[in-house]
């Protein structure tokens, strides 16, 4: 990695929608100096990894120490990644080591769920919308959220890599070092472990 | 189709991942016990409402705490290795070096070489053959003085 690398406070490639380079051209960009290509990385990355982590720790503060890590390692270990895998399987692995790291080292629980009994959200970049701005959707994906931290934590990992951040089964197996078979087992049973807590939660309603 | 059979390929219907051997199978069981129709669009929903949902977002200054880390890494000073070693593994490497040489000398020196120690006991054969070859001319000579006068002589005679 070049020495003469410079920070740049200043956001991201400014790339429009239609000529969006990959994350594998990125980081090879990054790989041979461009730093402006590790910052478009992080602007891709930093609110998936952190939505994923978050799964493993329901703490805000320590989900974004865990991303930051991670995307510390980026930069520091850019050489390491070799264009046979997608570069998110390569840093989702990264983050789920890390949290996985983490959570060993703190043997700490996780806490309480970041969403209320009555399904409001804890996190505080959610204040800004008033109760009234809620809509009905709102509420039932934040309740949502909520069953999500109730399920057992290999199917939710494997849920939230599916249908939150819409990666392959493949790159979900190898993310998570689980056969395919396995993780599609696994997303399954979390789906329908979710939808029944759903459907208990309207009925209830 | 029994029901532990349909309720593990449900994700794999809605997402159309099935063989239509196996797609014809799950929908014929579908049709024939409708009420397990409500139990797919449920699970239908609660993928749809994941797919929808809005990320939670990081802090405002998440990027800036990031850079600033990433500086400060950057500005932290490297310890000074050794012809391109760190310390310790320059260290080891020297003793490492050291410790052959040493041995090497060691088992070099002459009195401590295998040709040394064949040596003497090429030595030691020598002296013994040379005993052993003054002790047959000894007996030579005594045979001949018998030879020559008929009878057991000694040198003493």
């Amino acid at each position: 990695m070049s020495q003469n690398l410079q920070i740049q406070l200043t956001g991201s490639l400014n790339m429009k929608d239609d000529f969006k380079l990959s994350d594998e051209k990125l980081i090879a960009l990054f790989q041979s100096g461009d730093i402006n290509a590790y910052n478009e990385l992080v602007e891709r990355y930093k609110e998936r990894l952190f939505n994923f982590v978050l799964r493993y720790f329901n703490n805000k503060e320590q989900a974004e120490d865990v991303v930051q890590d991670t995307l510390i390692k980026l930069y520091t270990h850019a050489s390491y990644y070799k264009n046979v895998a997608k570069f998110s399987t390569w840093i989702f692995t990264i983050a789920k080591n890390n949290a996985l790291t983490e959570l060993r080292k703190n043997k700490r629980k996780r806490t309480e769920s970041l969403w209320t009994e009555d399904g409001n959200p804890l996190d505080i970049n959610s204040k800004e919308q008033s109760l009234d701005q809620k809509t009905h959707n709102e509420f039932a994906i934040n309740q949502l959220n909520r069953f999500l931290d109730e399920i057992p934590e290999n199917f939710r990992m494997a849920v939230v890599l599916r249908d939150f951040q819409e990666l392959s089964y493949d790159e979900i197996s190898k993310i998570l070092e689980i056969p395919i078979g396995t993780i599609k087992s696994r997303i399954n049973r979390g789906r329908i472990q979710l939808a029944e807590k759903m459907k208990h939660f309207k009925e209830q309603k | 189709m029994n029901y532990n059979k349909f309720e593990d390929q449900i994700s794999d219907w809605i997402e159309n991942s099935m063989d239509i051997k196996q797609r014809k199978e799950f929908e014929k069981f579908l049709s024939e016990n409708p009420e397990y129709l409500s139990k797919v669009e449920s699970i239908k929903d609660v993928m749809n409402m994941m797919k929808d949902a809005p990320s939670l977002k990081t802090s405002e200054d998440f990027t800036k705490r990031l850079n600033e880390k990433i500086t400060s890494l950057k500005s932290e000073k490297k310890p000074m290795g050794i012809l391109g070693f760190s310390k310790r593994n320059f260290a080891y490497l020297t003793l490492s070096v050291l410790g052959i040489l040493l041995l090497s000398g060691y088992l070099l020196q002459p009195s401590f070489s295998s040709y040394s120690i064949v040596d003497e006991e090429t030595i030691d054969n020598n002296i013994d053959k040379e005993e052993i070859d003054k002790e047959s001319n000894e007996i030579n000579d005594i045979d001949i003085l018998n030879d020559v006068n008929g009878s057991f002589v000694t040198d003493k005679d």
